[in-house]
This record gives structure tokens, sequence and C-alpha cells, in this order.
């Protein structure tokens, strides 16, 4: 078990930086994971801390220990990679096995037919067939031990791939978008099993992915990279309720944010298209500025009044359990989007003007520059953190 | 692990090799022709282009690239289309296709050069099973009148089966008239069914939807449906085809050594035969090279057309 | 729809290509025949497929002085045992497969390191390399073959095997093939091998090695076909020495030495040689056949 740091990490291809800068402490025993849109840099600094790529500057930590010039298989780290990447003659045992052959046996013990005239080979064979069983066990897949991965499925292949991981009892496992590549209702399923899974090692697991909703359920810290660049670090819960850029308020939850153009005048006070919003801000960000609503922040209520938005319904997307309503306001392309109990939103009709307002203290301001501005309850206001 | 210097180990014996047996050589042909050069002689004089200006005036050498280039215009245009008639008739069988498809596949396997003995026995003038075969319809009639045209009305005497039933069949091998078309007849009868495969390859990588959608759009007979699908899908098969038949093609060899050796009177002296002949047998290195640098411009001339076809996407 | 049967269409086509087949199939079928026949019966065309099989006597053999009883045998008998004394067939053969199979291996040994390089491994100057490659495969080995001789000459080489091996163990073509290959193969499965403890040399001939058995197999096939039928180059390269021969270069031999009409055993002979390959083919016809189409896109 180890904890991994990241210190002034960067990275460039012939002069195209694709990781700027980075720094990132991931704690020993927690579930950590980079999420972002591709391209962002993730599975670069995935790859850079499991040694397949070498950074352009800055240090990797594993446990304190400098590991810059350490091979892959030597920093005692695990991988599972989006493809799987199971040897494909080899049987499911087999491809358990190779880790721990190529750790745990010598040369000569690797050496075919020779190999077996070792002496104490057996033993350590027995260990590792012994690992191998109990790994089957806990993942469920003894029965397929005998098979190649050609004659399995998408799940039964992500479950051997894990397999390949675990027996190792690595420091840490790096996941490369493990579950990117099954179908909708068995990625539902894997995450709840990936969460039951960390919780029984314990061990440190760095998730790549880019989908929002895996990073939200699964993690215990969230580190959202745009561009390179590392935005924002910290619960699911912080990064969903305090977005600390809009671009990180933009990319997590579904459906988006949905964002207006507004002003703050010199008392501190939003407003967006005439109307006031209950929000207070500093006003050192006098002028304009951006402010967030979440779906399920917005209220429909019956009559137009100075603290309503308004805008025509043109689509509506049921989900059975909520319905989202898109609404088209004025100057604005986006339609901005309400989630309405079904039996409320099920009575609209499409091309109805609908009157909405946001719940109290719900909105998110964002300065010209794109960063969360806190709302003001006391005097106290500042960057939100 | 950009850093690591493994690849030499990788890379370094196979660029050894190709600069040595296949670049090198290029060049050492290119210099020896220029040459008198032979083997065992201490010494070789330079003489400039006169390989080549012998090359290009010689009668001899003009009955060589007359038979290399008649050869190739024999097979490819023929094997070709037997090959793409053969891959038409077999994919649109209900039963049956493997069998073809393995039949015809049979003499690109087999020693070209043992089937080219077993050929020149079946043509041998006397005993040789063709002439036979050709014989015994003379004195039937309706085989006879087929072949002669006489149910057509045409003067039996007249026509090559008619005149050769009178007087005899010809010796395949041993006619300048005949030589090369027979060369040539077994070169067909080894290549064409390579062709099949490779257009039989294409054909199944027309999607059926294709097929599909010209029934909606009205390309009701098998013909249209031809012109429509089938033709212009196979275009990046058919350049392909076409070059690697003439390649072939122009590297002729095992028949006219083993059957004719160039003869008779070079009627079949080939460029490949003409190079093995005057380098190896004769040992007049310089000439020979001067062959083999016109051969390699022919092929380079060749596959850069090909490339030129499948640069331009001309198929689709 | 339009799933009916055109029969007539049906018997029309079977027809073309039957007619075809028997074209392709007769000089098999001559091969076949006259290497069970006695000379009579080749000379005259008579027997069938089989003969008759009627007891002969071999001239040789009496020639040689031996009692007449002894020299009386089945014209098939007479013709594979003649085929089998006249020329050392059994050495051709073996010398064929030494050669073929050294060729393959060693074509193997070279091609696989360098497709992998070039498709995974990032280093300076792959560009050029694979441009090279694609030169090479441009140049016909027939058309060098004159230079390539030269040189083997000049290094006393010529009548070895190492003559008739050398040429060919570098094959572009199985570069490029393997290496087109590769360029399918996940780097992801690289990675986790290298996660795994994996050194570039196991990687090779551990983790690609055995993923490319479907490539290596088309590319042996076309391989060993190539070369066990290769008559041109042996020719260049082995002059009179029998103990080198492969097998089409024997046959030729044969051929020349066969005095009178001793189609009989020359027949049995070219059968022993044709056999092997077109028997291997008939058992695994799709595999051959998928192979030198996959290889054919040279």
């Amino acid at each position: 078990m180890a904890g991994i740091t990241l210190n002034s990490v960067t990275k460039s291809y012939g002069g195209n930086a694709v990781i700027n800068d980075l720094n990132l402490d991931i704690n020993d025993g927690e579930f950590l994971t980079l999420v972002g849109p591709s391209g962002c840099g993730k599975s670069t600094t995935l790859r850079i801390i499991a040694g397949l790529e070498n950074q352009t500057g800055g240090d990797v930590a594993i446990d304190d220990k400098n590991v810059n010039n350490i091979r892959p298989s030597l920093r005692d780290l695990a991988m599972v990679f989006q493809s799987y990447a199971l040897y494909p003659h080899l049987t499911v045992r087999n491809n358990l096995m190779t880790p721990l052959r190529l750790r745990d046996l010598t040369f000569w013990e690797r050496f075919p037919i020779l190999g077996y005239l070792v002496p104490g080979r057996s033993k350590k064979i027995t260990s590792i067939e012994a690992e191998i069983q109990k790994v089957a066990e806990t993942l469920k897949i003894e029965p397929l031990l005998a098979r190649k991965p050609g004659q399995l499925s998408g799940g039964q292949r992500q479950r051997v791939a894990l397999g390949r991981a675990m027996v190792r009892n690595p420091a840490a496992f790096l996941m490369d978008e493990p579950l990117s590549n099954l179908d909708a209702s068995l990625r539902v399923h894997m995450r709840a099993e990936l969460s039951s899974l960390h919780k029984k090692l314990k061990t440190t697991f760095v998730y790549v992915t880019h989908d929002q909703a895996e990073a939200l359920t699964m993690s215990d810290r969230i580190a959202v990279m745009m561009d390179g660049d590392l935005l924002q670090l910290g619960t699911p819960e912080e990064v969903y309720k305090n977005p600390n850029d809009i671009r990180v308020a933009e990319f997590i939850g579904s459906p988006k944010m949905n964002i207006l153009k507004g002003t703050c005048d010199e008392k501190g006070q939003v407003t967006s298209a005439g109307i006031k919003i209950d929000a207070q801000i500093d006003p050192l960000n006098a002028g304009a500025i951006s402010i967030g609503f979440r779906p399920e922040h917005i209220e429909i209520v019956q009559k137009a009044s100075n603290k309503t938005l308004s805008g025509k319904l043109s689509y509506k997307e049921n989900l059975g359990s909520d319905v989202f309503l898109h609404l088209s306001l004025d100057g604005s392309d986006d339609s901005f989007i309400v989630r309405a109990q079904p039996n409320e939103g099920n009575t609209q009709k499409i091309g109805d003007i609908l009157h909405f307002t946001p719940i109290k203290g719900s909105a998110l301001v964002f300065d010209s520059k794109g960063q969360g501005v806190t709302l003001l309850k006391s005097k106290t206001s500042g960057k939100r953190k | 692990m950009g850093q690591s210097k493994i690849h030499y180990w990788f890379v370094g014996p196979a660029i050894f090799l190709m600069l040595l047996l296949l670049i090198a050589p290029v060049f050492v042909a290119a210099g020896l022709s220029m040459t008198n050069y032979s083997l065992g002689n201490s010494g070789f004089d330079w003489i400039g282009l006169e390989n080549y200006e012998k090359l290009f005036s010689r009668r001899s050498y003009a009955k060589m690239f007359t038979a290399s280039l008649t050869y190739v215009l024999l097979v490819v245009p023929i094997s070709v289309a037997l090959g793409l008639g053969a891959a038409l008739l077999i994919s649109s069988l209900k039963i049956g296709g493997e069998l073809y498809k393995a039949v015809f596949f049979l003499p690109v396997m087999a020693t070209l050069l043992a089937m080219a003995i077993v050929w020149e026995f079946a043509l041998n003038p006397i005993v040789g099973v063709v002439n036979d075969i050709l014989r015994s319809g003379c004195d039937k009639d309706m085989i006879y009148a087929f072949f002669t045209g006489s149910w057509y009305g045409n003067n039996a005497l007249e026509s090559w089966y008619g005149s050769s039933c009178e007087k005899k069949f010809p010796i395949w091998l041993g006619d300048k008239k005949y030589a090369l078309g027979t060369i040539a007849f077994i070169g067909i009868w080894q290549a064409f069914g390579f062709n099949m495969v490779l257009y039989l390859a294409g054909l199944t990588s027309v999607p059926r939807e294709l097929y599909q959608a010209a029934h909606m759009d009205g390309a009701d007979s098998a013909w249209e449906r031809f012109k429509l699908v089938t033709w212009p899908m196979l275009g990046p098969t058919h350049v392909f085809v076409i070059t690697i038949s003439s390649i072939r093609s122009f590297q002729v060899f095992d028949t006219v050594e083993a059957l004719t050796q160039g003869g008779p009177s070079k009627s079949t002296y080939v460029m490949v035969y003409a190079m093995f002949e005057k380098g190896v047998k004769q040992n007049l290195l310089g000439i020979g090279s001067a062959i083999t640098i016109v051969f390699l411009i022919f092929v380079l001339i060749l596959t850069l057309i090909q490339v030129y076809f499948v640069n331009r996407r001309v198929h689709y | 729809m339009y799933s009916q049967t055109n029969w007539l269409g049906e018997f029309f086509k079977h027809s073309l290509l039957l007619a075809g087949a028997i074209v392709v199939l007769l000089p098999f079928y001559l091969m076949l025949s006259y290497s069970f026949k006695s000379p009579s019966e080749i000379e005259a065309n008579k027997g069938g497929f089989f003969g008759t099989q009627e007891i002969m006597t071999d001239n040789r053999c009496i020639k040689a002085g031996n009692p007449e009883e002894e020299c009386l045998m089945r014209p098939i008998v007479y013709n594979y045992t003649a085929a089998f004394k006249e020329a050392p067939l059994v050495r051709y053969m073996l010398n064929g497969i030494f050669v073929t199979v050294s060729i393959f291996v060693i074509q193997v040994i070279i091609a696989l390191p360098c497709a992998y390089a070039l498709s995974k491994l990032r280093f300076w100057g792959r560009n050029v390399v694979f441009g090279m490659v694609i030169f090479c495969l441009l140049i016909p080995v027939h058309a060098i073959a004159l230079p390539l001789y030269i040189m083997l000459a000049k290094v006393g080489l010529t009548n070895t095997y190492a003559a008739l091996i050398i040429p060919w163990t570098i094959s572009v073509f199985g570069i490029f093939l393997m290496r087109q290959f590769f360029m399918t193969v996940p780097d992801d499965l690289i990675d986790a091998a290298r996660m795994d403890g994996m050194g570039e040399f196991s990687i090779v001939w551990q983790v690609m090695l055995p993923t490319a058995i479907p490539a290596l197999l088309a590319f042996g096939i076309f391989s060993v076909v190539a070369h066990w039928n290769d008559y041109y180059w042996p020719r260049i390269v082995v002059t009179g020495n029998k103990d080198l021969m492969t097998p089409p270069l024997g046959l030729r031999m044969f051929k020349s030495d066969m005095d009178g009409n001793e189609y009989g055993p020359m027949m049995a002979a070219t059968t022993v040689i044709v056999l092997p390959l077109v028997i291997i083919f008939l058992l695994a016809q799709r595999r051959f056949i998928e192979g030198i189409t996959m290889t054919g896109m040279k």
C-alpha cells in the first residue's frame, strides 16, 4: 500500500505540451479518479505513474520514494487497461499467472522444460497457484480458468483483467477507462463491484475515466483535468456543489448545468436578463459574470413575476422518474434544462411558455475569467475554494 | 521508453541484410553493366554504355524484348479475364464452389517446373495426348463440323482445324509459330487460379447491402448489378491483379528453361532466360547485368503505374 | 423473392466450370496415369488411367546381367523404383525440406523483431527504416539474381547450402506483413507485458510471436511454397552437384539425364515431388488460399 505523489510533472511531445505542471498527492488507500474530456492528459498522467511513459519534467514518488528511473514492473503497481490487454494465446489461468511467474520465478525456473528441474520451483508454483485460486474465487471466475480470452464475454474479460492486476498484490491499482468497453447495464453493475472491491482490498486505486458519472459514484476524491491542467481536486460532493471553475461546473453533472450571462452591480447584486437573481457577491467582481443553475435547482411557477424567467418548451426528455424540460430562452442558443417531477412535467405541452425561478441560494456565480465566486451570506467574500 | 537502445538490435540485422542482399546488388549490376567482366578474369574494362547499345541494336535482343512483351500481353489479359470469370461463376454457384476453387488453385501450388515437364509430354507431337485428342476429332463429323466452321458454311479445309486434320497437328514447342503461345498457355494455366482467389477475396469485400440497394433501385438483371456494383467495387482488385500478374509473367523462366531454352530461333527468348543464359551459362556478366537493369526498370515502371492508380483512387 | 433457383443457369455455369476443370486437371491426371503405366502403354496411349499392369521386363536390369525372372515386374513398381534408383529423390526431398525450413526460420528471426520495432517502438529514424523496407519491396529478387550470384561466387559460396539460403534470409515482404499485423495489436497488450515485468526481447518472442501466429502461418505457407517450388535460383547457384539439388532442380537433371522414353519413371519422380504440397494443400485448403491471397498482396 502506498501513496503516490506527483511533483511539478510536465509532459510534452515534440514541443506540444499535454501536461502542464501537475501537482497531485494521492493518499494511501484512497480511490482517486482522474476525470476530464478526451485529450485532457489524464491517461498520460496515469501512464507516467505506471512508468510506461517518461515525464518531460518533475518527479513521481511512490511511498515517498522517487521512481523516475524505475522500470514499470519494479514500481509495484498493477494496471487494468481499457482493452483489457489479455494475452490472447494464453488461458485465463496462464494470463493470471504471467505477472507472478515473471516476478517470482528466476530465469532458469522459467526456462522451458529445464525449468522443471530447478529445485524449489514446484513450491513456488504451488504458492502462485494458491494465489490465483484466491483471486479467482474473489472475482468468481473459477469456471473460466481453462478458457482463452477469445472465448470470454466482455464482462468476463474485464474480471480477468482485474484478476491479473490483483494477483500481484500491488501497492496501487491503476485503471485506464476499464469499464468503457462494457455495455451500459454491465458498466453500472461493475461500478458497484469496483467500489466494494476497493473497500475490501483497502489499496490505492487511481482510476481514469471521461465519464463524470463513474467519477461521482465511485471515488473518494475526484481530480478534474482539462487541457493538461488540474482544475479541481476534491470529494465528489465538493466538486459537484462547489465547482471552482466554470469548465468543471459544465463537465460534472448530467444533464449539463445551465449557464446564463449576467452582470454584477456595484453593490454586489447579480442580475440576468433584467431579473434580480437571489445572489449577492463581492462588489469587486462588478461587471460581466456568468451564473450557473443545476437543472434540479429550478422551480416552475404558475405566474410570471419580477423574480421569474420565461422560456418556450421545445423538448421533453422523459426518463420515467424525472422529466427534463428543455426551454429556449430569448437571447440564448443553448436550451435551459429544468428537472420536473413526472406528474408536473407530463402536463406541459411543447410550445408552452413556462415561467421559472431558481431555488434560493442555489445559483453558482463565475467571474469573467470563469473562476467561481462565493455568494455572500455575511460580509466575508472571496474566491470559492 | 524512448531512450532505450534496444531497437538497434531489432532493426539492425534487417537493415544490414537489406543493404547487402537487395540494395547493393542493384548497384553492382548497374556498375557491371558498363564493363566486360567475366567470373574468373582478374580484371575488366570499362566499356561505358556499349552493352546497352548492343541490347537496343542487335536483332537477338530485339527478339528478346518481343518475346517478353508478347508473353506478358498474352498471359496478363487472358489470365485476368479467366480469373475474374471463374470467380464470378464460382461465387454465384449454389453448390460446388469450394471444389472448383480448389481445383483451379491446384496449379498455383504445384511445382511449375514439374508440371511444365508433364505438359511437354502432353504436347509431344507423337505420343502426346493433346494431339491425340485433336486428331480423334477429325473423323467425328459433328466435332469436325463444329471446329472447322463448316456447319456455318465455311470451307472446312481453309480453317486451322481442317487443314491440320489434312496434314498434321503442330509440333507445339518445336515450331516457332506456336512455341511462345504454348509457353504462354502453360503460364495462363498456372496463373489464372491465383487471380481467381484474389477476385474472390475482392468479391467477398463487396457489401451485401449494395446488391440489395441495387435491387431496390431497379437493377433487375444480373448484368445490370454487375455494371452498377461489382465491376466498380472491384476497382482496387483490378489494379492489383493486373500489376501482380504483369510482374509475375515478366519473370517467366522455369517453363522456358525446361522446354524450349529460348528457341526455336529465339521465339521464346524471354528476358529472365536471356539474363540467365548470358550471365550464368556464357559468363558474359556485363551484358547480363545490362539486361538486369533494363528488367528492373520495367518492373519499376509497372509498380509506379500501380502506385499511381492506387493513389488516384480511380476505383471508386 | 429472387431466391428461386435458376436451374438452367446453374447447369450452364457448372458446364463451363467443369470444362475449365478438365483442362486444369489434365496434366495432373496424365502425371499420375503415366507414372502407373508401362512404356508401351504410354506410347500407344492405351490402358485407361491405371494401365493394365501386365508384368513387364526391365531392360536395364537385364543389361546389368541379372537373370530374366528377377527383372519381371509390374509397371507401377518399375516406374517408382526406377525413379528412386536413378535419381537421389530422397536426397532432393531432404534438401528441399532443409532449405525451405531454414529460409523460413531465418526470415522470421530477422523480420519479427524488425516489424515489432517498426510498429510499436518510437525511435529516431523509424520512418527512414520503414521507407527502406517499402523501397526494397520494389526489387524482385529474381531480377537481381545475377549480381547476387556474382557476389556469392566472389566469396566462394556457390554450390553450398548457404548459397541456396542466404539471398532469401531477408524478406522485406515478411517485415511489411508482420508490421501491418502488429499495427492492429493494441498497445495496451505491450504495456501490460511491461507492467508484468517482461523485457523487450521477451515481448517479441513471448507476446508478439504467439499473437502473430495467424499472420505467420500465412507467411509461412507463402514462403515454403515459393521456395519449395523455386527452380530459378537453385539452377543458378548449384551446378552439377547432385547432393545439393532441391526437388525441381533434381527433376530437371533427371529429365536431361533420361535416355530414350523413360516417361514412366520420370512421371513417377514428378509425382513424388509435386504430391507433398498438393496433399497438404488439399488438407488445409482454406488456410492455403487465405495465406496465399493475404500474402499475394505483395
